[in-house]
């Protein structure tokens, strides 16, 4: 069976091709989360409903994982919200049943299995760190690159181009590879269920005793369950993600913005 | 021999000498957790973060092998 991975529904807007079914799946993401956002903060009371204790709970965390880094820890923080649960809604929106929705050339999935979606947010983290460094050591930033020793700064230099390749690989590969898993096992069973094979079958081994077409079905329905085990590994597999994501890019920050004492 | 058999043969080296890395790494981290809650089985909720964090880190390179062979087989 063929399998077409990274091909995406394409259009052309203003002379450049953009993935549309990425984008799709990114904006639906993108007003889930602006909607529950809304939601819990448009009536704030000082006796927080759920929804709004649960955000409250999310920036607690974030404030506490921002706290040593300097001025700037609140701003470093919204960041880091931002980037954990766009990651996080982003992964796990891709176990929906999009297949429902028929499309041209490509399918809907999680708007991470784009490299291009991986690599944008890896640039941003590259761009606002390099910034903050800056702007929290002047240009005293540009020392670290010779700092334990002269002929290290190649591999300072590297590293500034290797953080955010594997943080865009890491996210797009781990989603990709669960997706391909899924499909895979899923069509695993056709190769078994062929007409003939279940003709043979409901003759020989069930003596008839059921329809063929029942035992065809009853078959699909088994095959289907295939994947259910790797479904669940996927929602783990998100959230693992996204925390790792969000855990460099705040111990990038906070290298970048350390005062060294 | 011609392309298609080399790409089977490109990709079950690729993705088997590419797991033995992390399968052993992932190994490593798991004794090292599991002594360390026998040990001290109060600091469990503290250290079961960092255990997380570091299978993440290390089956992304898993991963990587993974992402190799797919592009092995579905690009090149």
């Amino acid at each position: 069976m063929e399998f077409h991975i990274g091909q995406h529904l394409t259009i052309n807007i203003f002379g450049m091709t953009a993935h549309l079914d990425t984008l799709i799946t990114m904006w639906i993401t993108m007003g889930i989360i602006i909607f529950f956002s809304l939601l819990a903060t448009s009536n704030t009371k000082l006796i927080p409903g759920k929804l709004q204790a649960v955000f409250e709970n999310i920036v607690t965390i974030f404030l506490g994982m921002t706290k040593g880094m300097g001025k700037n820890a609140k701003r470093h923080s919204v960041l880091l919200m931002t980037l954990f649960l766009f990651i996080i809604t982003a992964n796990l929106i891709g176990q929906l049943p999009w297949r429902l929705i028929h499309l041209p050339h490509g399918e809907l999935a999680s708007p991470t299995n784009d490299i291009n979606v991986t690599a944008a947010l890896a640039i941003i983290v590259l761009i606002y760190y390099i910034t903050q460094g800056i702007i929290a050591k002047g240009p005293a930033y540009f020392k670290h690159y010779v700092q334990p020793m002269f002929f290290m700064t190649p591999f300072n230099i590297l590293e500034d181009f290797v953080r955010p390749l594997t943080l865009a690989l890491r996210l797009f590969a781990n989603i990709l590879a669960g997706e391909v898993l899924i499909l895979v096992l899923g069509g695993l069973i056709m190769t078994i269920l062929t007409p003939e094979g279940v003709m043979s079958f409901t003759q020989n081994f069930l003596g008839n005793l059921l329809p063929s077409t029942w035992v065809y079905n009853i078959g699909l329905f088994l095959g289907s369950l295939f994947p259910l085990p790797i479904m669940f590994f996927e929602l783990f597999v998100a959230f693992i993600q996204a925390l790792v994501f969000t855990l460099l890019t705040s111990a990038y920050i906070s290298t970048a913005v350390a005062e060294n004492h | 021999m011609e392309s298609a058999a080399m790409k089977m043969v490109a990709m079950g080296l690729a993705i088997g000498f590419g797991v033995i890395g992390p399968g052993i790494g992932l190994g490593l981290a798991t004794k090292a957790i599991i002594e360390s809650i026998a040990r001290q089985p109060e600091v469990e909720g503290q250290i079961s973060k960092y255990f997380y964090i570091g299978a993440g880190l290390i089956e992304a390179c898993a991963i990587y092998a993974l992402l190799v062979v797919l592009l092995i087989a579905f690009v090149l």
